[in-house]
């Protein structure tokens, strides 16, 4: 019990230290580098919150970026068209997002794994198609393949989520990225996520122990359906434009699963060390030779297949080994 | 005016036909979802622009150069990563790694060529390509789209003879239905998959000679086409020739009469729709046999 204790304490110390260094660095990084940071963090909180669904649950989803952009265009449409702020909208996305992650779920659940997987991207496509089409729906401008512009308001301003210092941004992703994390780990340890790795595993025995399968799948979906939208409405906020052909892109949907994959999937810390990892690879390589177009994503392609070929349950399991023998070796030496 | 719209369904259902073949082969032996054949696609249609502005050959030769390459690569690429995957995935019977690596090397492709080639369009120009042919009642189409279906149409007929009436193609087919049974007879099952992901990537080769012929050639090419095949790989059923070019018909028109109704956006949403309902309610495909 006292070691429990002395465990959480140690956590609870080195999580004040990293918010505490984190803070501290931010102010020494100029607005450039901060975006770049804010980046590697926002993907790590995208592909956290796909991990619920498409980790813990094992329903392998390649259409996230409905959720992404049903996010950034609620609270889009919502400031800019009816003056509420987007920290409402970011929680009407939310929930607006969570309902269709329901609403998509309920048929395409019975379908076997690649069968879902094929779904999500179709939908995806749909929606990408469906918004760049449409002009306005009833009184509600959408603007078709053009977008909807936020208007910038002068200074920092916390009620509409726009800063011109780049970091109060980095402190917003980061608590999101924190919550996020909070619940991945609550949702592990509980008897939920118990349920869902043996849904994950094998559908059938699980269910012959009495879980029932789609509706736990339906609750992981809805928790990261939630969780994205609430990501693409501070993504919209960050990059000031809703544009179908970023927010909905398939791209967005691949880079996800393959940061999640990367880092470790099904694990709590996975995505973010992935993010970490990767993100900051192909950022720092696009900021070092901005002129090549294309050269982010090549670098995500490749690791992909090299991960994938030669670690196929992620980094973080080999770093955590590799951690594990140095701890063990220092024991041995004390001893 | 609905006659030259479904005249032209028909035609450009073959050429999609065409593409789809390709992932329809893979998919129907080796159960994996080939997600790069779109870009594979596209760097078969860049072999096509290179071989006919640099050595000045006729695009319909530079099939000869574009088939082998594509085959090598497949095989090969099939030999090197799959191959171990597919081993360690029939463990757990979750193909997904296996989708990845494929949107992976897809994803790769297209950047890659993004990289070297930027995102100007080119396009190859022939003495034919602005040749229209009558087609009855004072219509006109493209000649080198009806060449393109012609090509389409012959190549699924060399395949289905080659499927049903060759040794190494029954081999392929055998593999596909049992795999053990298949090896008790003598059928080297891993390199019939190497066998079979070339023959992917060459049918690949042959869609992207067709496409470069009329359409313009950019490196985001292949994720507009490619999403049309899978379409047609799932509203034919896995394995079947016959289903596929079907299926291929069957988008084929729906895209044209959608395209002369309402708009190319719509077109497109209605391929979609079409996909995701044949998912939901016969995931075996339209003329697929029904799951064992």
């Amino acid at each position: 019990m006292k070691r429990l204790e002395k465990k959480t304490l140690i956590k609870a110390a080195v999580f004040v230290a990293l918010a505490a260094a984190l803070v501290i660095v931010s102010q020494f990084l100029n607005n450039y580098y901060l975006q770049i940071v804010i980046y590697i963090f926002m993907f790590a909180y995208f592909a956290s919150s796909w991990n619920i669904l498409s980790g813990f649950a094992g329903q392998f989803s390649l259409g996230h970026a409905i959720f992404i952009g049903i996010g950034a265009y609620t609270s889009t449409i919502l400031y800019t068209q009816f003056g509420i702020s987007p920290w409402l909208g970011m929680l009407a996305g939310g929930v607006l997002a969570a309902g269709l992650g329901i609403l998509i779920g309920l048929p395409c659940f019975k379908l076997q794994s690649t069968y879902f997987t094929l779904v999500t991207i179709a939908l995806a496509n749909i929606m990408l198609l469906v918004v760049q089409s449409v002009r306005s729906i009833g009184s509600i401008q959408i603007n078709a393949a053009k977008g909807i512009m936020i208007p910038s308001v002068e200074g920092n301003n916390l009620a509409v989520m726009q800063f011109v210092d780049k970091k109060y941004y980095l402190y917003i992703i980061c608590g999101l990225l924190a919550v996020c994390l909070a619940v991945c780990q609550w949702i592990k340890t509980s008897k939920m996520g118990y349920q869902l790795a043996a849904v994950a595993n094998n559908q059938e025995a699980a269910e012959s122990l009495c879980v029932n399968s789609r509706r736990l799948k339906l609750k992981a979906m809805a928790i990261s359906a939630f969780m994205c939208a609430v990501g693409g409405s501070f993504y919209a906020q960050l990059i000031m434009v809703c544009n179908p052909a970023r927010l909905f892109a398939e791209a967005l949907s691949d880079k996800l699963a393959i940061v999640a994959m990367l880092g470790g999937k099904g694990l709590v810390f996975g995505p973010l060390s992935g993010a970490l990892i990767v993100e900051s690879i192909s950022q720092f390589a696009t900021a070092k030779f901005a002129n090549i177009q294309g050269l982010n994503l090549a670098i995500y392609g490749i690791m992909l297949i090299v991960c994938i070929r030669f670690f196929p349950d992620g980094i973080l399991p080999i770093i955590q080994k590799y951690v594990r023998k140095l701890f063990k070796k220092k024991e041995r030496a004390s001893k | 005016m609905y006659y030259e719209t479904l005249i032209l369904g028909l035609v450009m259902g073959c050429i999609y036909t065409a593409t789809a073949l390709g992932v329809n082969i893979i998919y129907g032996i080796m159960k994996i979802v080939n997600w790069a054949s779109g870009s594979l696609l596209m760097i078969s249609m860049f072999i096509v622009y290179g071989a006919t502005t640099l050595l000045h050959m006729n695009p319909y030769l530079t099939l000869l150069i574009a088939i082998p390459v594509m085959f090598t690569f497949g095989y090969f690429f099939q030999h090197i990563v799959i191959r171990p995957l597919y081993l360690r995935e029939r463990a757990d019977s979750n193909p997904v790694g296996l989708l990845l690596v494929t949107a992976g090397l897809g994803i790769a492709l297209e950047n890659i060529m993004l990289m070297i080639f930027q995102s100007t369009p080119r396009s190859i120009s022939m003495p034919i390509s602005l040749t229209y042919v009558d087609i009855g009642f004072g219509r006109k189409l493209s000649l080198v789209k009806i060449i393109g279906a012609g090509i389409a149409l012959v190549t699924v007929a060399l395949l289905w003879f080659y499927m049903n009436r060759t040794y190494s193609g029954k081999a392929l087919r055998a593999t596909s239905q049992d795999r053990e049974a298949a090896q008790l007879m003598g059928i080297n099952v891993l390199k019939s998959y190497n066998v079979a992901f070339g023959l992917g990537c060459a049918l690949c080769a042959i869609a992207g000679v067709i496409f470069a012929t009329f359409y313009t050639i950019t490196p985001a090419v292949g994720t507009t086409i490619g999403s049309k095949a899978f379409i047609i790989l799932v509203l034919g059923g896995k394995g079947s020739i016959g289903g596929c070019l079907l299926a291929g018909l069957i988008i084929g028109l729906v895209e044209a009469f959608g395209g002369l109704f309402f708009d190319s956006y719509m077109s497109q949403i209605f391929c979609f729709a079409i996909f995701v309902l044949v998912l939901y309610f016969k995931p075996s495909g339209l003329f697929g046999k029904s799951r064992v």
